[in-house]
């Protein structure tokens, strides 16, 4: 003991925060609640955890404002719970600084899957500082340090661009990436304005890594958001 | 004013008075026998400081009176110092007399610019047009002598201000104010249109907005072809009209900030509505699932297919919620869409992955152009309405029977079809089920649940981005649900 991620779940209902608290313990990993905002302010103060779950709709203050806060001085994962037809909200927390998020009403698998990519995220990038370079998903692998990219063991090969915008995604796998911050990392942040550029780019990715581009395996849409790249 | 005329030209007292003394004064000197060299000019400030004190035009009955009276006075060697005495004395008064018209002008002026200014500064306290034209209408009959009717437009009714009240007006009374509220050009007497009416008509309103007329009967009849009486009438109207913009202005203002007012608490109900539900979901949804992995080993297939139904009928409720909250969000008129140009495959893509459990009984064939398609939508709205179509597929056919998505561009629009092997609908259904909580005939639905609202809120979103949205039976039997949105890039860039 003592050695599992600590997670704290900041949300105000407390049906939904019993059922993080039960999903949660069946991994073992170790639980902290907090019924408030400012209550989950301190609590990630004093306890530093691992992973904090932030509901969006708190009675005492606006979630943006947790996440502000908290990234003052907080760099491990946020992961937002939200509604659907709050695209607006779910992309001002990430740009806040959250890492991603859970569309209520969402189910254990979904909530723990994200989970783990949050806790691996951070191990990646501690590899990553190690010098860990490649990133494998099911038949997709890519080698960030070669700049190759294989599927079902083929070499394919991407045009600068497109390797970049995978580069991103790899980075933040079984991350939303908002189409913002793609476009900012991708074009750089002059082409504001140029939002069809990574929906285009990313078309053209899927053609040549997905097997049916309208089904993909790998690179998945998040309809008002941004993308994922599956890491499962 | 015919009076204050006669006052001008009958000699009066002082006039009388001045001409008498100025006489006697003459021959006194004159016996005295001193000369005109030296009576003229004191004659002359004489006739000059009596003129001051007369009315305009009275100071030359003194000026002509008392060079007569020099004439005679005056011996024959004299008689040329008389003329010109006499003609400097008439250019002198009528100097003066000038002077003083410019004067009572410029006094008359400022007295309706009292008017004005009191008019005006009544009428922007004042709120509500029938106050508004009540105050106006009190002032200025106070003030001026003319008598002023105040009509105004509302609708096809004329109304007349009659008191405090407004009056609709008599059918032959309301060729006049209507010719005037409709064209914008004064009428009626000492005009050229309809002048054998007893009035002056002129509009009330301003250069954007009328809202009637202005009827002025002046006292003096001269004053319907005096340039300036009227403009003084002209300026009133105008003011007013003025006055009644500003107060529609504030009208409409507030309205609108109701509307906004509404609309704010509309969505903060929304939001609080879909907290409010989906908080219970996802507890429900959360316990099943816990229940399912805690009861995954040695338990019977009977418990774990109940609560895989549990689950389905969850994820149900959660799209209907969906649908009601767009719903709500259509019926409050002014949607602005979020548009940005989308690719097709995105959100297709999307809405098979949110309905994959559902759609897996069926086998899925999607066909999209083989070059990236890019459409400007609000891309959740979309996907919702593919998520309803799909959904109303596998639900109304058989497992095992094909699901097909279709998309193409065909003149400008890019097309959306989806298409399945169910029941099919009856032909004199195909329009009645994009209503709101209308389903097919009961037979063809066999107890399969539904609100009726899956395909209204489809068709108000597809009206909403200039789309249109259609039933076609299938050949061999089944549906075809056609949608169609515009390819055009909005202008704005987004």
């Amino acid at each position: 003991m003592g050695n599992e991620p600590l997670i704290l779940v900041i949300e105000d209902e407390r049906p939904i925060r019993n059922f993080l608290k039960s999903a949660i313990q069946t991994q073992s990993y170790r639980v902290l609640e907090a019924e408030k905002g400012r209550e989950g302010l301190s609590l990630a103060a004093s306890h530093v955890p691992d992973i904090v779950l932030l509901d969006l709709g708190l009675p005492d203050m606006d979630g943006i404002e947790v996440i502000k806060e908290l990234r003052a001085w907080f760099s491990a994962p946020i992961l937002i719970l939200s509604a659907r037809g709050q695209e607006r909200d779910k992309i001002a927390a990430l740009d806040a600084g959250a890492d991603d998020y859970l569309t209520k009403p969402f189910g254990v698998g979904e909530l723990l899957a994200r989970i783990r990519v949050a806790l691996r995220n951070r191990v990646r990038r501690e590899m990553n500082e190690a010098g860990g370079t490649v990133f494998s998903v099911g038949g997709l692998k890519v080698d960030l340090e070669s700049r190759r990219v294989f599927v079902e063991g083929e070499e394919v090969h991407l045009t600068p661009i497109e390797f970049k915008l995978l580069a991103v995604l790899v980075k933040n796998a079984g991350k939303v990436v908002t189409h913002m911050h793609l476009l900012r990392e991708v074009w750089g942040p002059a082409s504001a304005d140029q939002l069809h550029y990574v929906r285009i780019y990313m078309a053209g990715l899927r053609k040549k890594l997905e097997k049916d581009s309208a089904r993909p395996r790998y690179l998945l849409t998040e309809v008002g958001v941004g993308y994922r790249l599956a890491d499962e | 004013m015919r009076h204050a005329l006669a006052k001008l030209l009958i000699p009066s007292s002082p006039t009388l008075f001045s001409i008498v003394g100025l006489t006697v004064f003459e021959l006194l000197l004159r016996l005295r026998g001193v000369g005109y060299d030296t009576l003229g000019p004191l004659l002359l400030f004489g006739i000059v400081f009596s003129t001051v004190f007369v009315e305009g035009i009275q100071g030359y009955y003194t000026a002509i009176g008392i060079s007569l009276v020099s004439t005679w006075i005056a011996g024959k060697e004299e008689q040329g110092a008389v003329q010109i005495f006499g003609l400097t004395t008439l250019g002198v008064t009528f100097c003066i007399a000038r002077l003083k018209y410019l004067r009572y002008k410029a006094l008359l002026q400022s007295e309706r610019a009292e008017v004005l200014y009191r008019l005006s500064r009544d009428l922007t306290r004042k709120n509500g047009k029938l106050g508004l034209v009540v105050s106006a209408a009190t002032i200025l009959r106070r003030e001026l002598p003319d008598v002023l009717d105040f009509y105004l437009v509302e609708g096809n009714q004329i109304l007349k201000l009659e008191g405090t009240e407004l009056k609709t007006v008599d059918e032959h009374l309301r060729t006049l104010p209507d010719w005037v509220y409709r064209t914008g050009e004064p009428a009626g007497k000492g005009t050229e249109t309809l002048s054998g009416a007893d009035a002056l008509f002129l509009p009330l309103g301003t250069d954007h907005k009328r809202f009637g007329a202005l009827s002025v009967q002046f006292t003096d009849p001269a004053d319907y072809y005096d340039r300036d009486k009227r403009t003084v009438y002209e300026t009133i109207a105008r003011q007013i009209g003025e006055a009644l913009e500003r107060d529609q202005e504030a009208v409409n203002g507030f309205q609108t900030n109701l509307v906004q007012e509404g609309e704010k608490l509309r969505n903060s109900l929304l939001r609080s509505l879909s907290h409010d539900l989906r908080t219970p979901l996802t507890g429900i949804q959360g316990s099943i699932d816990l229940l399912k992995m805690k009861l995954a080993e040695g338990d019977t297939r009977e418990n774990r297919e109940l609560l895989e139904s549990v689950s389905e009928e969850l994820a149900w409720l959660a799209r209907m919620m969906d649908n009601i909250l767009s719903l709500t969000r259509f019926e409050s008129e002014r949607v602005v869409l979020r548009k940005e140009s989308e690719s097709v495959e995105d959100v297709v893509g999307s809405a098979v992955r949110a309905l994959s459990r559902r759609l897996a009984s069926h086998p899925l064939e999607i066909r999209l152009p083989d070059s990236i398609l890019m459409v400007p939508m609000e891309s959740t709205l979309i996907e919702q309405v593919l998520v309803n179509l799909l959904d109303n597929a596998a639900k109304y056919s058989d497992p095992q029977t094909p699901i097909e998505i279709e998309v193409k561009v065909e003149g400008g629009m890019a097309v959306f079809n989806v298409a399945d092997r169910g029941s099919g609908i009856a032909l004199e259904d195909l329009t009645r089920v994009f209503e709101k909580f209308e389903r097919g005939k009961p037979e063809e639905i066999r107890g399969i649940r539904g609100t009726g609202l899956g395909l209204s809120i489809c068709k108000a979103i597809i009206e909403a981005h200039g789309g249109t949205i259609e039933a076609i039976p299938r050949e061999g039997g089944g549906t075809v649900v056609r949608f169609t949105l515009p390819m055009e890039v909005a202008t704005d860039g987004k």
